[in-house]
């Protein structure tokens, strides 16, 4: 009897404990974390991302500004020698995908599930449109470094952890798509919040899809020249980015976190130099933007670090010897650019080359281009900007090669700063011919890289869409291996 | 002595409990040498006294019997017996816990000394600090005293395992209060960090080392060490490691890996040894540490990426002081400006001199200093007939091999024990430690200041020079400026600014205890209930200065914990039959674990040069703030049956409710059932004395971190104005399951001869299922990780001990033993959709699970071989290198172990432990990078003496065999690109390493002062003691470094970068015992 008025008491406190389980939903809540954010944060955060990405010490600076060879490196010069560092790779695939696409789609997402929850942020087409522009921009830059990539199963969370790559002919088509989606889906509501590049300024976001659609076409005009030329006209049929007041810039802060990454890696070291490449291009033409891009060395003069020297060559550089990159670009406020009015221009030139359209001027596009990165660089004298556009060597009329060696060139020059688009308008168009590493390749064939490899994370990872990836390689997951619109 | 129970202990503070056990059980031993007995012949009385030699007190109860008659008998309260025998015959004194002792009769007076040992029915604790007859087992249990934690003090107990235990495998960080992680049966769980539950008084303590991801994985930070270090060695009573979850399913999900239930010393056991009155001991020890392991460097060329000179200035030579390699100049004498030659303060006799680019006279070693550590224990212990207590205090004090470091501890105690009324005892039990870090060292790639000396360094470097770290102005002087007009570090500073500019410290207050109530219904039934506490604040400070190579900063950051268990349990013992026992419980328990952390960090570097407020921040300061609540709700229960004193069974069952899982899988229950068998009541064979089997089965269930079940976003600091938020890179679960751990095992203890070999076994296998982990997954899915039940492992393994008494006459004892555990780890199966689990990556090696290798598999780029095995050479010379990622092993090892022996004779006790492991893979990156960067002696000088950087060398021919040829390799290669492309940096292979090891762990030696030399002193025991801990490695398969490698205690064990070097302690400990 004794023993059971025990057992009974045990049993009744079990069953009251049990009953405390009711408050766990409470308890297991994240106080640390909103379960619900405006989506307009989560624009900010995708706008920052992307441009913190693009001007990140190894995705920018190693990658896009050294394939581009707008700069050298003064010590570690594997990756100007065309040897990539595998988790480099891993963190900048990463770094958009599950970075600012993902923000982006929640964007969309939430605006098409919770439409009218997410009205007050902006209208739902207009943060749509908005969220898919800037997915657009980013899967051309990522395709344009990789090829195939996932897009059409991307982005899925755990309903799809091993995404299949879709070859680039399909990836460029989604981004077409992408583009058409957007420009339908504007709307005459309010713009989205959290717009740090226009301000939610909706004809601001018209002018950036159609010169986006321009450039996708353009970089497709080889080997798909009816679809980019109907693309293409039909973007230069609307109001495009044709002039810097329209440039889709994203304005950082001069004071950490919200300062350019260039800007931050610069405050504890300083691994690039200007490459003699651009500073012996620029010096034969008197460009008046060497001054603005790089400064002079100890000595005063411009001179550029030979590009793709061994790691003992480029240590026997001293750095008072040659030039440094200029003030302007390490400043803590210089912007991240998506899109700007000097590469409109040119690829409205282009377009006239190319013959897409009605009226266009390939000489005065070519002028307007130089003119408008000129002033946008902050040489506004008129005087030195005809002069330079007088040169023989410049001018439209004169200067050496064909058109896409013109354009090529001076667009390159004017893409200082978005070293990843001045390499995929260099693998295109095939101008200027950059300089071979000095000492030697450590990786690919030599040549300029025509892509990355893929991530050493997607072949553990997602060893199946890896795989689909390289069977629309065929077969090659090497830096040689030509993209689908590098045709020539 | 590594697995017995310290049985001078036992026999102090259980001698009630073990008179009245012991006395049913003598009797049965005495009638049971009385059936094999033939009558006796002449005998006369023979009487005298039995006393227990470890403190000369008399033993009651002992088994005195004429060997070969029937005539016995037992000695009294006072240890005097009397008996019938004649001369020649042999008597034989044994008693429970002791060595049984034979003697001749030589006369009618025989006093005899009994040593403590082995017994057949030891007491040890198990779960819930109950304390069990180590035959009722059916699991695994090995216990230590004191004396294993005090007599070669680290400054982190759980280091004093190391070796001393079979299955338990301690991984030791080798700086000034680093972390130490421990492994019982290797690692079942992806999540977590696999430790063992700690458990102090029935306390669970938290052991969290909050160390980043980068310490985790050597990239660099500070390892704060973790902070189960707060365990003061001097209150230790005994340390019971329950192995497997069948030894620790009471405790609960956080005993799966095992628990580790540590007693401390109290007035119970002054108490019950009948003492009454106030006693007081003093331990005082003093300890050196220096550093013993360090690479091996090459002396003949110095810092520079060719040698060429960079520059000549007014006919001097100048070095190239930015780069920080060693591929440079011959030290051949020839005159040149060094580093410290610009400097140009009045009365700097260096500026502008020339000096001899040589060897540096005052190399790595120099930077080091003798550590002291000096540790003070008073404690006074009291007892009346109702009460008890002990109050303990403890400094250690402790300067490390590092200049400008310090450890500081400062450990109060209090228990005290009171019997309110007849039924009702109350106890409570308080500790309070402070422990305070200073100048803590940085570890990893990168930051530790090994990495500038070994990974990127310059040769010629002299540290008697380097200490002039700062000129007049308070500016840097470092030997890696950029330029000869750029005085500012190019990546690294001088390695004593790091000493001396930029110190951390930190400070961790900790408060734990419980109160216990005691209430005794009747003979069966009693009450128990107790509150439990560990409660502590730790804060830690970091500092970058201005002027260094990083960007100034300062940080700090304050983590306050606390968990409370409330338990209550009706326990119950009862005599179901004359054969049958029961004993158990019921109770309920609920843990409560609450944490915080407020961080803060200035922003774009200090505004004022030395200020280090978090308001100094050029551009502002950034504060984030973290808490998090959990609960676990939870019913057990356990009955234990014995029958006839040789069959035993256990029957446990728990059911908890835990917070963090979403509701519908928020409760789990788990049972277990274990038995025993002690064969050797049943057995009749003379040469073995003891012998039993147990099998054992358990579940145990386990939850996870609390806010992994709903989506929410991560906020940014804002963009101007505007806020920021963002996706988070894992993806939350609702539907996650708990963890579930079914294992059984299977051992035989066995001792033979008379209680001299002593033999326990066991085999185990555990499988754990649902396994809960936040999974890498492939980025574009949009996540960089999910929170799945991933997958499925298991681990199988024997442990073994094995100890002899080789000698043993009244003077001498020689004791050898053994512990060796083998371990097999396998992941079985992965979620759908999952092809690995990835651990952390670094330089393209990544440490992942996939099924079919054990958790924790290096993979990374490996050679290319031929069928025979040669690695492939291409036709320039250089190895080639797999075109996939290859398996390159795992950092679990095949097995550990260590082996020891005690010597006593007289008063003098000598102890020593070697213990090893074998396999076990890490990679290096101080072998990889200093080669890469020309500093390690490989790089200068091949295994034949040449000089393979002399310009008549031919080149670098590596073995192996031409991939298109076949024929051998006879191509030569500079050595510079040899160490460059033949290496981790390309074939990640090439610098993984087989982390075996042989190690000399600890000598001792203790001389015990003669009683009589003590008589007349105020103490009643004196002892002085010499030891040495890490005092030799004597076997390691991975050059230059330690093959020990540690920079947390958390899963990610296996990269070493810039390891701290190994150090070795020597040290004197004082006891005066009053």
């Amino acid at each position: 009897m004794n023993k059971n008025i025990f057992f009974l008491a045990a049993l009744s406190v079990a069953v009251a404990f049990t009953g405390c389980t009711k408050d766990f939903e409470d308890i297991n809540s994240n106080p640390n974390e909103p379960a619900s954010v405006s989506p307009g944060f989560l624009l900010t955060s995708a706008q920052k991302s992307i441009m913190d990405r693009m001007n990140d010490s190894f995705w920018g600076s190693r990658r896009g500004m050294q394939l581009a060879q707008h700069w050298s490196s003064n010590q570690y010069s594997n990756e100007s020698r065309y040897q990539f560092r595998t988790e480099v790779t891993n963190s900048s695939w990463s770094g958009f995908y599950a970075g600012p696409l993902q923000d982006l789609q929640q964007i969309i997402d939430l605006n098409t599930d919770f439409a009218e929850d997410m009205a007050g942020f902006g209208s739902n087409g207009n943060q749509i449109a908005v969220a898919k522009l800037l997915q657009a921009w980013s899967f051309q830059m990522l395709t344009d470094a990789w090829g195939p990539i996932p897009m059409s199963e991307a982005l899925q969370g755990v309903l799809n952890t091993t995404p299949n790559y879709d070859s680039q002919a399909a990836v460029y088509a989604g981004i077409m798509g992408l583009i058409n989606d957007a420009m339908s889906s504007m709307d005459d509501g309010a713009g989205p919040q959290g717009d740090q590049v226009y301000g939610g300024d909706m004809m601001m976001w018209e002018r950036f899809a159609n010169t986006l659609k321009l450039r996708v076409a353009m970089r497709m005009s080889d080997v798909d020249p009816a679809g980019a030329k109907a693309a293409g006209e039909a973007a230069l049929g609307g109001s495009i980015i044709d002039d810097n007041m329209y440039n889709a810039q994203f304005p950082y802060i001069d004071a950490a976190p919200n300062n350019n990454p260039v800007n931050e890696d610069y405050k504890t070291r300083n691994d690039f130099a200007a490459s003699n490449t651009m500073v012996d291009w620029m010096t034969a033409l008197n460009d008046p933007r060497m001054g603005v891009y790089f400064s002079p060395n100890l000595e005063g003069n411009f001179v550029g670090e030979v590009y793709g020297l061994d790691e003992a060559n480029a240590a026997l550089t001293p750095n008072d010897n040659v030039s440094q990159r200029g003030a302007a670009v390490l400043a803590g406020n210089f912007p991240g650019i998506f899109l700007d009015a000097a590469q409109t221009h040119f690829l409205v030139a282009e377009a006239a080359e190319r013959g897409w359209g009605n009226g266009l001027d390939a000489e005065a596009a070519y002028n307007a281009a130089i003119t408008y990165s000129m002033q946008w660089w902050g040489l506004t004298d008129a005087d030195a900007i005809n002069a330079y556009l007088g040169q023989a060597d410049v001018a439209y009329a004169t200067a050496a090669g064909d058109w896409k060696q013109k354009i090529g060139s001076q667009k390159w020059a004017a893409l200082y700063m978005q070293g990843h688009e001045a390499w995929a308008e260099v693998r295109r168009l095939d101008a200027p011919t950059l300089n071979a590493c000095a000492d030697g390749h450590l990786g690919g064939d030599g040549s300029v890289p025509a892509r990355f490899q893929y991530p050493l994370d997607e072949q553990t990872l997602n060893n199946s869409g890896w795989e689909s990836g390289v069977s629309e390689l065929n077969g090659s997951d090497a830096l040689e291996t030509k993209l689908w619109w590098d045709v020539n | 002595m590594a697995f017995i129970c310290d049985w001078r202990r036992f026999a102090k503070n259980l001698k009630q409990l073990k008179y009245m056990n012991a006395m049913r059980n003598q009797l049965l031993l005495l009638l049971a040498s009385f059936a094999f007995g033939v009558s006796a012949a002449m005998a006369q009385s023979v009487s005298g006294k039995v006393t227990d030699s470890a403190n000369g007190e008399g033993l009651p109860g002992v088994a005195v019997v004429v060997v070969g008659s029937n005539t016995g008998v037992m000695s009294d309260m006072d240890g005097v017996y009397r008996i019938q025998a004649a001369t020649g015959d042999v008597l034989s004194f044994s008693f429970i816990g002791f060595n049984t002792v034979r003697k001749e009769v030589s006369g009618a007076s025989m006093d005899v000394s009994m040593e403590s040992g082995v017994a057949l029915d030891e007491v040890v604790v198990t779960a819930l600090g109950v304390s069990r007859e180590k035959k009722a087992l059916g699991y695994s249990v090995q216990e230590l005293g004191n004396s294993a934690f005090t007599d070669a003090k680290t400054e982190n107990v759980v280091r004093s395992l190391t070796g001393k235990i079979a299955g338990v495998q301690v991984t030791s960080g080798t700086a000034i209060g680093s972390s130490s992680k421990v492994l019982l049966r290797g690692a079942s769980s992806i999540t977590g960090d696999n430790q063992p539950l700690f458990v102090v008084d029935g306390v669970p303590m938290d052991n969290a080392d909050y160390s980043s991801g980068n310490t985790q994985r050597a990239t660099g930070g500070y390892d704060y060490g973790n902070a189960i270090q707060d365990l003061n060695p001097d209150d230790i009573e005994s340390v019971s490691v329950l192995k497997g979850p069948a030894a620790a399913a009471l405790y609960g999900s956080r005993a799966s890996n095992g628990a580790i239930v540590v007693t401390t010393k109290s007035g119970k056991g002054y108490q019950s040894s009948g003492k009454r009155g106030i006693g007081i001991s003093v331990n005082s020890g003093v300890a050196f540490n220096n550093v013993y392991v360090l690479p091996d460097y090459q002396n003949s060329y110095g810092g520079g990426a060719g040698t060429a000179w960079i520059d000549t200035i007014d006919g001097n030579f100048i070095p190239d002081y930015g780069y920080d390699g060693s591929w440079g100049p011959k030290l051949d004498g020839t005159m040149v400006r060094h580093w410290d030659s610009w400097y140009d303060y009045e009365g700097d006799a260096d500026f502008g001199q020339t000096r001899a680019w040589s060897p540096t006279e005052s190399d790595v070693a120099d930077y080091f200093q003798t550590g002291v550590t000096l540790t003070n224990n008073v404690s006074v212990t009291g007892a009346t007939d109702e009460s008890a207590f002990r109050l303990s205090y403890t400094n250690h004090d402790q300067t490390g091999v590092y200049e400008n470091s310090s450890l500081d501890r400062n450990t109060l105690s209090f228990s005290g024990s009171q019997q309110v009324s007849e039924d009702l005892e109350a106890s409570v039990s308080m500790n309070y430690v402070q422990s305070q870090g200073n100048g803590r060292p940085q570890t990893g790639y990168g930051n530790s200041i090994m990495s500038q000396f070994t990974q990127w360094g310059q040769r010629q470097l002299s540290m008697d020079r380097l200490r002039n770290y700062k000129n007049p102005d308070g500016s840097h002087r470092t030997w890696n400026r950029n330029s000869v007009t750029d005085a500012s570090p190019h990546y690294w500073d001088n390695p004593f600014w790091e000493r001396y500019e930029n110190v951390q410290n930190d400070q961790r207050d900790r408060v734990f205890g419980n109160i216990t109530m005691k209430y005794k219904i009747n003979d069966v039934f009693s009450l128990m209930g107790r509150a439990l506490s560990d409660f502590y604040i730790d804060r830690r400070e970091e500092r970058v200065a201005v002027g260094g190579v990083n960007e100034s900063s300062y940080s700090e950051s304050t983590r306050q914990l606390q968990e409370t268990n409330l338990d209550a349990y009706l326990n119950f013992t009862d005599d179901l039959s004359d054969d049958l026992n029961l004993t158990g419980f019921v109770g309920v328990n609920q843990r409560i674990r609450n944490f915080k952390r407020l961080n803060a960090y200035t922003l774009g570097g200090l505004n004022t040069p030395g200020l280090y407020t978090v308001n100094n921040g050029a551009d502002g300061y950034e504060v984030g703030d973290f808490s998090s609540s959990k609960v676990v709700n939870s019913v057990l229960g356990s009955a234990s049956f014995g029958y006839k004193r040789k069959f035993y069974a256990d029957f446990t069952g728990r059911n908890d409710w835990s917070s963090t899982l979403p509701e519908a899988n928020s409760s789990y229950f788990y049972p277990s059932a274990t038995a025993s068998y002690v064969l050797s009541e049943d057995l009749d064979m003379d040469a073995v004395s003891f012998a039993k089997v147990r099998l054992g089965w358990a579940q145990v269930g386990n939850d996870t971190d609390p806010y992994r079940t709903a989506t929410t976003y991560a906020v940014n600091t804002n963009f101007g104005n505007g806020g920021s938020a963002t996706v988070p890179n894992s993806q939350n679960n609702p539907n996650l399951r708990p963890e579930k751990t079914s294992s059984w095992e299977a051992g035989l203890e066995l001792n033979l001869f008379l209680d001299k070999v002593r033999f326990d076994f066991t085999y185990y296998s555990s499988t754990t299922e649902d396994l809960i982990f936040n999974v890498p997954v492939s980025a574009s899915s949009g996540y960089s990780s999910a929170v799945l039940n991933a997958g499925k492992t298991s681990n199988k393994g024997i442990e073994m001990s094995l100890a002899a008494t080789l000698a043993q006459t009244d003077d001498l004892r020689w004791d050898i033993g053994m512990n060796f555990a083998k371990n097999r780890n396998e992941l079985l199966e992965l979620a759908d959709g999952i092809e690995n689990i990835r651990y952390t990556s670094l330089f393209g090696v990544t440490l992942e699970a996939r099924p079919g290798q054990p958790l924790g598999t290096f993979y990374g780029y490996d050679f290319q071989y031929d069928d025979d095995g040669n690695k492939l050479v291409d036709d320039d010379g250089f190895y080639l290198s797999s075109d996939e990622v290859q398996p390159l092993g795992t950092i679990l090892p095949n097995f550990t172990g260590g082996v020891y022996t005690t010597l006593d004779y007289k008063n003098l006790s000598f102890y020593a432990l070697v213990d090893f492991q074998d396999g076990g893979s890490l990679h290096s990156y101080s072998n990889q990078w200093g080669k890469y960067s020309g500093t390690l002696a490989e790089t200068a000088m091949d295994a034949d003496g040449n000089d393979i950087r002399d310009p008549g060398f031919a080149g670098v021919v590596v073995e192996g065999v031409n991939a298109t040829t076949g024929a051998e390799n006879t191509v030569a290669i500079d050595p510079q690109s040899h160490f460059f492309y033949n290496q981790g940096y390309i074939i990640h292979a090439a610098d993984q390493y087989d982390a075996s090891f042989v190690k000399l762990r600890e000598m001792r030696l203790d001389y015990s002062l003669p009683a009589d030399m003590v008589e007349g002193s105020p103490f009643s025991n004196v002892s002085i003691g010499v030891f040495g801990r890490n005092l030799a490695i004597l076997h390691k398969n991975v050059p230059h470094i330690d093959p020990e490698v540690a920079t947390s205690a958390s899963n990610i064990q296996g990269f070493e970068g810039g390891q701290l070097p190994a150090e070795r302690t020597i040290g004197v400990n004082v006891k005066f015992g009053l």
